[in-house]
């Protein structure tokens, strides 16, 4: 009886507890909203030259957990605080934002209140969802004219065109120089050693005998992994002139466009290229890039993409298992249907997506403003993109490049990705003049040793491309139902894609049909009507 | 088969199929757990060009301790190695303080409330809080970005306290107070110079587990250790190093390689491993006499 007393008081003291547990937490994290209204107070006091008192600005920096480097403290983070932060009276702090953990870091640093001023992302779609849970705020275009005027010159017109969300100016964004260094390999060895020529491989009809001949000489398959996630599959087997209702309806980056006819053909020649064993028997196994490298590496495929660069290891890494391997680079055309053109995807011509977080006051936010007005200026740029002259690199070749001292060790040595994480604020890629010299510059960033002809060749098919790239449609409102269903769509879409694929050719029609139908009941047809919605209502950037 | 301790061992018996089967089961089972190991260590050794291709299994290709040298030469990783030993050392003292001052006392037949209190310990088994709600209570005790935030809110765990509060009550028998008591002893006179030195076998124990559990820990460092990255644990770093690297998609421009070599990767597992794996033999002892105590009764 007593027993049975004293657990019942215990039960009692324990809920009350939870209770008030409740209770306490209420009023702290609600009243966030307090401080976001920009209350003029009147009078607009001028900050250009810096504040009067001390102001912290917190820029957000990728963490790429690069071995040896600190991104939040390191040579260059106080250079900038000595040379922009003294100068205007503010303390630049550096949050990292962990590279493949960016979204969830965000989240947890915005409820802890401890987010940097700055909310930014490469893709359009998340920086939506952002605007969404309104954790931005709106921008007033003459406040970033007045206090980065430099910056603002070089942007506005982006920032205008594409910074706006439901009528209000909510974006900022870096430039975007028009250049890419995706690159497909070719095993040009075995394409010569079945008697053909890299450059007979004019088709995917081509590409196909090609690979039979592989096959039957006993080299290899083609390279294959796992698509998921990202779905930029179908541009190949689309038809030309494209549709723009269309473009505007199926393509995303995030949801595959299952049921078009460009994605049958895509699924029919991957059902023919995997029953007929020309490529990688076990593509559903290579679900990240390492392992669909692993086995190019070891030489049982016979093809593999990746962004090149001049420190990649992969062609050393082929010669040391393979020493007879010679590479070329595999022509776009190679995976277009006869009577196709190689259509691609075209990035926007911005960078960084950013915004400004809400909770900042009028005082940090002007503080972006000057840093990202500093950063443009040409010689800051260059010091963080190059570092110093005598130390990183010994004086300028003819372009107005900086010839590098290789094997540069000082304190002032760059991060393994030429300190791109601070400068991404305000440009993609370092820019040197025209495009042209742009180009020449990039190219020897991208070449490796003894490897020049492969990023020659790749900005070659690049140029022959380019009619054919177009970037991805820009709603102007958030689609609500892609936050939505994306995630189980990208789950069903693995499970029917390899079930059609590996299934024999003749169940093929029955299969996909069965498969459309599902995918559309999962949320497809609801994401296809808001967009069309969407579309109608004119709110789409052509 | 088991050799049992009091009774005098039957006179040596045949090898037979029984023994062979269960010898292979054993062997089996240890090297579904050695292998592993053993492969990291050999990718940790090897030349990236034969890693990346998968060629190394159970012994390093192309041999060189290259890795090991970077791993020595980057102060943020011994910083992080440095980060995590001072924490699993503050963890684990102030777990088993915190884990003894609520076991003694309830291990105690005549402590009354006994059974609400150790009620109470035994609801937090059960139910927690979830993650959100300890992320938000984390914060607003200021404790975001700090080494305490790795250290307190695990330093007392009830499953824990629940083995050392039987283990005290089944070994330290009421009459050895008792008699601690006639001789003027008080409460923590008794605890500090009976209980505890009678008790050595099931400190180490808790501690290795404390120790363990905390040394190997990341998700907490995760979410709690944002800003500074001074503070990184190794487990969190190696975490970074592994996971950050890999990207499927990028919607930028890069000039250069971006990802870790593989055999980095493996040799900082093989870093991080190494020091816990350290403390396992200095505790053995105590592992095989914990076991054997209450296994014959007095």
């Amino acid at each position: 009886m007593k027993k049975q007393l004293i657990s019942m008081l215990a039960i009692v003291v324990l809920v009350l507890g939870v209770f008030a547990g409740c209770s306490g937490n209420n009023n702290s994290p609600s009243n966030s909203g307090a401080n976001t209204g920009n209350q003029g107070s009147g009078e607009e006091v001028d900050y250009r030259n810096g504040f009067p008192e001390r102001v912290t600005l917190e820029i957000p920096v990728y963490d790429r957990a690069f071995e040896g480097w600190n991104v939040a403290d390191n040579y260059y983070t106080r250079w900038i605080q000595q040379e922009f932060g003294e100068k205007y009276n503010i303390d630049v702090k550096f949050t990292p934002i962990g590279r493949s953990t960016e979204v969830q870091d965000y989240q947890q640093l915005l409820a802890s209140r401890k987010a940097p001023d700055i909310i930014m992302h490469y893709d359009m779609p998340q920086a939506l969802n952002y605007y969404s849970s309104e954790v931005m705020q709106p921008l007033d275009v003459e406040e970033i004219a007045y206090y980065a005027p430099t910056y603002w010159e070089k942007m506005k017109d982006t920032i205008e065109r594409y910074g706006q969300v439901d009528g209000q100016q909510m974006f900022f964004f870096a430039e975007r120089p028009n250049v890419s260094n995706w690159v497909s390999i070719i095993r040009k060895d075995w394409v010569e050693a079945v008697g053909m020529k890299v450059e007979d491989l004019t088709s995917l009809e081509k590409y196909n005998e090609m690979l039979e001949k592989w096959r039957d000489a006993g080299l290899g398959v083609a390279g294959g992994s796992l698509v998921r996630n990202v779905f930029n599959y179908s541009y190949a087997f689309r038809d030309w002139p494209l549709d723009p209702e269309q473009h505007a309806i199926y393509t995303d980056l995030s949801v595959a466009d299952f049921t078009t006819e460009a994605t049958e053909k895509w699924l029919r020649n991957l059902n023919y290229q995997y029953n007929n064993k020309l490529i990688d028997q076990e593509f559903y196994l290579r679900d990240d890039a390492n392992k669909v490298k692993a086995e190019f590496v070891a030489g049982r495929t016979g093809t593999y993409g990746e962004y090149i660069a001049s420190n990649t290891d992969i062609f050393e890494a082929v010669l040391k298992n393979n020493p007879e391997a010679e590479f070329a680079v595999l022509p776009p055309s190679a995976g277009v249907p006869e009577g196709g053109v190689p259509q691609g995807r075209l990035d926007w011509p911005f960078g960084m997506i950013m915004g400004i977080n809400h909770e900042s006051s009028d005082e940090e936010r002007i503080a972006v403003w000057l840093y990202l007005e500093w950063m443009s200026q040409p010689e800051n740029l260059f010091a963080l993109q190059n570092g110093f002259d005598g130390e990183n690199y010994n004086g300028l070749d003819e372009n107005g490049v900086p010839i590098k001292v290789a094997d540069y060790n000082g304190e002032a040595k760059l991060s393994p990705n030429n300190n791109k994480d601070y400068w991404c604020l305000v440009v993609e890629s370092p820019v040197y003049g025209s495009e042209e010299e742009t180009i020449q510059a990039l190219k020897s960033f991208w070449s490796p040793p003894g490897y020049e002809y492969i990023v020659e060749d790749m900005l070659k098919y690049r140029e022959q491309q380019m009619p054919y790239l177009y970037p991805d449609p820009l709603f102007t409102v958030p689609i609500e139902s892609v936050s939505k269903y994306k995630a189980d769509l990208n789950n069903l879409f693995q499970e029917l894609y390899l079930d059609i694929v590996m299934s024999s050719p003749d169940q093929f029609d029955a299969k996909y049909e069965a498969a459309k139908k599902k995918f559309l009941d999962a949320g497809y047809q609801k994401i296809l009507d808001e967009k069309k919605a969407a579309y109608d209502a004119g709110n789409i950037i052509n | 088969m088991a050799v049992s301790g009091t009774i005098r061992p039957a006179s040596r018996r045949r090898f037979d199929a029984w023994d062979v089967a269960i010898y292979t089961v054993i062997a089996l089972i240890s090297l579904v757990c050695l292998l592993p190991f053993v492969h990291v260590v050999a990718k940790s050794l090897s030349t990236d060009a034969f890693v990346i291709a998968n060629k190394v299994f159970l012994w390093p290709k192309g041999f060189t301790t290259e890795a090991y040298q970077k791993i020595f030469a980057d102060a943020s990783i011994l910083r992080s190695l440095y980060v995590s030993v001072f924490v699993t050392v503050t963890f684990t003292v102030l777990g088993m303080i915190i884990t003894t001052c609520a076991a003694y006392p309830l291990s105690r037949r005549n402590l009354k409330g006994g059974a609400v209190l150790t009620f109470i310990f035994m609801f937090t088994l059960y139910f927690g809080g979830g993650i959100i709600p300890e992320y938000i209570n984390i914060n607003n005790l200021g404790l975001l970005d700090t080494l305490w935030a790795l250290i307190l809110p695990g330093a007392f765990s009830a499953y824990n306290l629940l083995i050392m509060r039987t283990s005290l009550r089944s070994n330290i028998p009421d009459s050895l107070e008792e008699a601690a008591r006639i001789d003027g002893a008080g409460h923590f006179r008794i605890l500090w110079s009976i209980v505890l030195p009678l008790s050595k076998p099931i400190i180490a124990t808790l501690s290795l587990f404390y120790a363990v559990g905390r040394w190997n820990a990341y998700q907490d460092a995760l979410f709690y250790i944002k800003h500074a990255t001074e503070l990184r644990p190794l487990q969190l770093k190696l975490y970074y190093l592994v996971v950050q690297a890999s990207e499927s998609f990028q919607l930028e421009v890069s000039n250069v390689n971006l990802s870790n070599p593989e055999v980095l990767k493996a040799s900082v597992v093989v870093f991080a491993t190494v020091p816990i794996l350290l403390v396992y033999p200095f505790i053995q002892k105590y592992f095989v006499q914990g076991v054997m105590i209450g296994a014959v009764k007095e």
